[in-house]
C-alpha cells in the first residue's frame, strides 16, 4: 500500500478513482474498482 | 427437535401463511432496530454495538434467546456507523433513548439529474462524493470501504448464525432498491425530490426508466430457479424496502415507482417466487394498484396504516404488523395479551404477527410484556378460538 498517497486528500478526477482503487489492495485486482462504485452508492445511507 | 427440524418448520408455517391456509399459529417477525440493544443485559452501549460488529453479534443472539422470534425484518445493521465515522458523518446516537439522528443532506443537486440518468458514476464520484467526503484523505475512504466489507461479512454470519444455531430463517434472499428510492434515500433527500417531482418531472422519470432494468433483472436473476432457488434458507425471495411512496400522489407512484415495481412483480408471479415489502408510512391511498396480485406473491408489513382496514381491500396480500408499540410500552401483561389475542382473531389466516412499526426506543415495548405476548403468539392456536 502506497503510504505517501494514503495521507493525500483525495482529488475527485479519472486519476484520483483510480488511485483509490489502487489502495484497496486488501480485495483481488478485478474488485477494486467496484468497491468503489460500492462506496458512492452508500452515500446518502450511512 | 433438531435446529434443522425447526428451521423446516418455520419456512413451512410461513409458506402456508403467505398461501392463505390455516395453520397451528400464526408466524413472528421482529421489527426491531435499536430496542434490540436497549434490551440488552450484556455491558455494551447501543453507539458501541452500531460500530462495533461483533458487540451487536452478541445482543442479537442474546435477543433471539430470550423472545424466540421466527424471523427478522433484519437481523443485522441498518446503517453502517463505522463507515460514516471513517468519513466525518453526521449521526448522534443517544445511549439513553436509542434515538439516532441525521441531517437529511442534498447531495445531488437539481440541475445534475440530466447529467446523472446518463453518467451515474461520473456524477457520483466528481460532484457527490466531494460534497459527501469534503477534504478526506485516500486512507479515509479505504477505511469506509473497509467498514462496508466489515459491515457485510458481520451480517453473514448474524444470518448464518440465526440459522444454524437458532433454526432462524434469513427473510429473503436478495434485495435492492427501487431506482426512486435511491434518489429520495440518498441523494435528493426528501425536499429535494419532492421538488423535482413537481419540477423536473422528465428527469426523475427519465432516471427511473435508466435503472429499471438493472432493478428488474437483479431480481429475475434471483428468481430463475423458483422458490427459494438452490437452498431453503429464506422466507421470501426478494425484500423491497418502500419508503419514497411517503411523499408521492397517485399520478407520481404510477409514473416512478409502479412502472418500475410492478415489473418485478410479474418477475416473481412467473417463477412463483415471493416478496417481502417493507412499508414506512401509508401505502392506503395507493391500494388500488396491489389489488390484481395473486395470492402467495406478495407480504406487506404496514407501519401506519390501519391494518384491518388494508386488509380487507386487499385480501390477496399477506399482512404483517397488527401489534401495536403503544400496548407493548405503556399497558399492563394483560391488555396485551388482549390485544395480541384480538388483533390474530381479526387478521388470521394470511397474516404475519409482528408490531406496528420498528421498535426503536425505550418506550416501544417492555421486555415483560414482549416476552409474554411472545409467549402468547408462539403458543396461540387460532383455530380454537
Amino acid at each position: 500500500m502506497n503510504n505517501e498517497l494514503l495521507q493525500t486528500k483525495v482529488e475527485y478526477t479519472d486519476i484520483g478513482f483510480e488511485n483509490l482503487a489502487s489502495l484497496c489492495d486488501f480485495l483481488p485486482a478485478e474488485e477494486r474498482e467496484n468497491a468503489v462504485v460500492g462506496l458512492l452508492n452508500t452515500i446518502g445511507w450511512f | 427437535m433438531s435446529t434443522e427440524q425447526v428451521l423446516t418448520e418455520r419456512l413451512q408455517l410461513f409458506d402456508k401463511t403467505i398461501n392463505g391456509e390455516q395453520t397451528n399459529r400464526v408466524p413472528t417477525l421482529s421489527n426491531d432496530f435499536t430496542w434490540r440493544l436497549l434490551d440488552t443485559e450484556l455491558d455494551i452501549k447501543p453507539s458501541q454495538a452500531l460500530r462495533e460488529f461483533d458487540k451487536f453479534q452478541q445482543i442479537t443472539y442474546e435477543f433471539q434467546s430470550r423472545y424466540n422470534y421466527d424471523c427478522y425484518e433484519m437481523s443485522g445493521m441498518r446503517n453502517n456507523f463505522k463507515l460514516s465515522d471513517a468519513v466525518g458523518g453526521t449521526h448522534s446516537i443517544n445511549d439513553e433513548t436509542g434515538a439516532i439522528q441525521s441531517l437529511d443532506r442534498e447531495f445531488m443537486q437539481a440541475c445534475e439529474l440530466e447529467e446523472y440518468a446518463e453518467n451515474p458514476i461520473k456524477v457520483l464520484w466528481e460532484k457527490v462524493a466531494p460534497r459527501a467526503f469534503g477534504d478526506a484523505t485516500y486512507s479515509q475512504l479505504v477505511s469506509a470501504i473497509q467498514a462496508s466489507y466489515e459491515q457485510y461479512a458481520a451480517e453473514e454470519e448474524i444470518t448464518t448464525t440465526l440459522r444454524t444455531k437458532y433454526g432462524v430463517p434469513a427473510a429473503s434472499r436478495c434485495s435492492i432498491f427501487a431506482p426512486i428510492e435511491t434518489l429520495f434515500n440518498q441523494y435528493r433527500g426528501i425536499i429535494g425530490l419532492s421538488c423535482d417531482m413537481r419540477r423536473n418531472f422528465s428527469q426523475v422519470k427519465q432516471i427511473c426508466d435508466k435503472n429499471k432494468d438493472n432493478y428488474v433483472n437483479t431480481y429475475k436473476e434471483c428468481f430463475k430457479n423458483g422458490h427459494r432457488g438452490a437452498e431453503p434458507i429464506s422466507v421470501w425471495d426478494a425484500n423491497t424496502t418502500m419508503l419514497a411512496h411517503s411523499i408521492m400522489n397517485a399520478k407520481q407512484f404510477e409514473a416512478f415507482y409502479w412502472d418500475t415495481y410492478k415489473e418485478m412483480l410479474v418477475a416473481a408471479i412467473e417463477q412463483k417466487c415471493t416478496v417481502f415489502q417493507f412499508t414506512e408510512a401509508s401505502i392506503l391511498k395507493f391500494a388500488d394498484f396491489f389489488q390484481d396480485i395473486p395470492q402467495g406473491t406478495l407480504s406487506i408489513l404496514v407501519e401506519k396504516d390501519d391494518i384491518e382496514m388494508i386488509r380487507k381491500l386487499l385480501p390477496n396480500i399477506t399482512f404483517i404488523g397488527g401489534m401495536d408499540v403503544n400496548y407493548l410500552g405503556h399497558s399492563s401483561k394483560e391488555e396485551c395479551l388482549n390485544e395480541a389475542k384480538r388483533v390474530i382473531d381479526t387478521l388470521y389466516p394470511n397474516f404475519v404477527f409482528s408490531t406496528n412499526k420498528m421498535m426503536s426506543f425505550r418506550g416501544d415495548a417492555t421486555r415483560e410484556n414482549l416476552m409474554a405476548v411472545q409467549n402468547f403468539v408462539l403458543n396461540y392456536n387460532p383455530n380454537e378460538n
